[in-house]
């Protein structure tokens, strides 16, 4: 298993902390999110046939990590009880580098900024941007437009459009309700 | 045209050389493998004592939910006086960052190296000048913005926990959003760091605020502490003796990452000390854990007075699934035991509106001595027999308030992978669904009848049937 860490850093690091810095918006908390993933996936012994599963498990588990840490502060905070829909305390560094991009990354909101990877890079669709993060799906159709809306400018695309999607089918039956 | 996703995989690729000089520096290979290291040694430990990190989890989370002192904890408080000089006063006719605030995972926290600052103000009026890119807030260059931090207190509740309160007031003319850091570190005879902990950060959008901080502290040496993973205090790297006290205690007013100002050491006497013993705290955890049985012993009570069967409503393995995934901690790490699933007495109803989608309303407590963090539940599923099946996880829901009816709108999803367990059933099939949230009891001596839980605070699992759900 050290083997394949090893080759893991060599193959993948710098995808992995850009995947990391486009979750977080920071470089320096996007490296922790690196390091955290590959704590929690090699902690315990797994059948990892090869760099690119390892890769792909350690990305997956950035990603949980990522939105079930953004779900456990909201929920800390509200235990504050002094949040008034202020923008999330992001505990990422300061603006990393100088340029429109960095900036904009940086300063999307933490769950838009979320939902915008899992969609735009990762490919999800809404529905199961809506399934990962927990959110409702107008809720996620809502976070896309927002992240487009103040990344577009900054990454040089006019017009940032999304193509509408498909409901999916329902095919089980529930009985029963209220307590 | 440029599409956006081509843009943003273009944005990302053009990063990935810079990050793959930090990720795969020495450095930081290194602290990675340092890192997997001690957790692996940390699973081994917890593994062979899960049933007493579940409780100090419950234990500990709920007194973090408090925002008071461990009454319940047999030790008396030490308290730590607070500072009686006058507030601390920055008059400030405009606002600038500070250059390089200090963050708790930057070397000069680092274990090992002398805590860098002086106590004071870190920053001074002097330093503070209008930021530019802020010029759409109610702040002018003219305007006056009185920023003061009144010394708060610091009460060592216990050996091993620390509660702070400082307070951060400042006022505007118009609401401007503000929010606050706090880390705290312990320093040896030498004034090295020997551990450190962040407190979470208050956060609100007003005209004026006064922000108490509160955090625990577990004297993990040198590990940033994780507010749910208290089993960190199983690690054989626990602290003991005598050591120095340092906060640090950040404010930013619009830009969250940076921060306008700075204190060190605000409300601590000069020379704050803590005193850990790490042999006390497996007298608390024994503690915790019979107060923990107690309760559990109370709900089951409850629940076979109810007439609700046992084997379906507080199987061990329930509470540890959804606890675990919810809290995204490794099965092992949560063990069993601890948590008590009992029936909530809230004038509530859930309805299953669609496979994926829970709707839960229920009366708005205000006052009532448990707080209900209704926005996150789950589903879990049973068979006939009342083994687990699987269980969904709900997500942060859509939440509306009217008339002090709180309703709750939240979709489901498969837990994590790592969960190893599935979400909504797809085998057909007729099953039990009973949505469970987390409910923290911290009220004292006035909990209301259907909550028979012990004086002190607690947390438990909360479950509402939901009636049966069949996959045809």
């Amino acid at each position: 298993m050290e083997q394949i860490i090893e080759d893991l850093y060599g193959a993948a690091a710098g995808r992995l902390g850009a995947y990391g810095y486009m979750l977080t918006g920071s470089q320096a908390a996007g490296e922790e999110l690196v390091q955290a993933a590959i704590v929690r996936v090699f902690v315990r012994k797994r059948h990892l046939e090869n760099v690119a599963q390892a890769e792909s498990y350690v990305r997956s588990t950035m990603r949980n990590l990522h939105i079930d840490g953004l779900r456990r502060e909201r929920s800390w905070r509200r235990v504050a009880g002094r949040q008034i829909d202020a923008p999330v305390a992001d505990s990422s560094a300061a603006l990393e580098g100088s340029d429109a991009a960095a900036r904009a990354l940086a300063q999307l909101p933490p769950r838009v900024r979320a939902a915008v990877v899992l969609r735009y890079l990762d490919g999800l669709s809404v529905r199961e941007v809506a399934d990962e993060m927990g959110i409702g799906e107008g809720t996620a159709k809502r976070y896309l437009a927002d992240g487009r809306a103040a990344l577009g400018p900054a990454l040089g695309v006019a017009d940032a459009q999304d193509p509408a999607e498909p409901e999916p089918p329902v095919n089980v039956i529930v009985n029963g309700s209220a307590s | 045209m440029t599409r956006f996703d081509e843009a943003l995989r273009d944005f990302a690729a053009a990063n990935e050389d810079s990050m793959r000089a930090r990720v795969g520096s020495d450095a930081s290979h290194e602290l990675t493998l340092h890192q997997l290291g001690k957790a692996r040694k940390r699973r081994a430990a917890v593994q062979a004592t899960a049933t007493v990190a579940a409780v100090a989890i419950a234990a500990t989370g709920a007194w973090y939910l408090s925002g008071a002192p461990n009454t319940a904890d047999p030790v008396a408080p030490n308290t730590v006086a607070p500072d009686p000089e006058a507030p601390v006063a920055t008059n400030v006719d405009t606002i600038a960052y500070l250059g390089d605030p200090l963050r708790i995972d930057e070397p000069a926290f680092a274990c090992g190296v002398p805590f860098p600052l002086e106590a004071g103000v870190n920053t001074t009026a002097a330093d503070l000048v209008l930021p530019s890119v802020t010029q759409d807030l109610a702040y002018g260059a003219n305007a006056t913005a009185p920023l003061d931090l009144r010394p708060g207190g610091a009460t060592v509740a216990t050996e091993n926990s620390v509660m702070i309160e400082a307070f951060a007031r400042w006022r505007s003319d118009e609401p401007v959003s503000w929010g606050t850091s706090t880390y705290a570190v312990l320093v040896d005879g030498q004034g090295n760091v020997v551990s450190r902990s962040f407190g979470f950060y208050p956060a609100g959008q007003t005209t004026a605020g006064d922000a108490p901080m509160q955090y625990m502290f577990v004297p993990d040496s040198c590990e940033l502490s994780d507010e749910f993973i208290v089993n960190e205090s199983s690690d054989s790297d626990a602290l003991n003796g005598t050591f120095g006290v340092h906060i640090v205690t950040q404010l930013w007013l619009d830009v969250p990452s940076t921060p306008v100002a700075q204190w060190v050491d605000v409300g601590l006497p000069a020379d704050a000390q803590i005193t850990i013993d790490s042999s006390t705290l497996e007298a608390e955890l024994e503690q915790a854990h019979r107060t923990a049985d107690e309760v559990r012993a109370a709900a089951e009570a409850a629940i076979e007075r109810s007439g609700e069967s046992l084997a379906t409503v507080s199987g061990p393995a329930i509470a540890k699934w959804g606890w675990s995934c919810k809290l995204n901690l490794d099965l092992e790490e949560v063990g069993t035991g601890g948590i008590s699933a009992m029936p909530v007495d809230m004038p509530a109803a859930v309805a299953i509106l669609e496979p994926t989608k829970v709707t839960w309303t229920y009366a708005a407590s205000e006052g009532a001595p448990w707080w209900a963090p209704a926005d996150m539940f789950d589903v879990v599923y049973l068979d006939a027999n009342g083994e687990f099946v699987s269980m969904a996880q709900g997500g942060v829901g859509e939440r509306s308030e009217d008339a002090g009816t709180v309703t709750l709108s939240a979709d489901l999803r498969t837990p994590g992978p790592e969960c190893g367990i599935n979400g909504v059933p797809t085998e057909p099939g007729t099953y039990q669904a009973y949505a469970t949230t987390d409910l923290a009891y911290f009220g004292e001596g006035e909990a209301p009848a259907s909550l028979p839980v012990p004086a002190g605070f607690l947390r438990v699992l909360v479950w509402a049937p939901l009636g049966t759900y069949t996959v045809p």
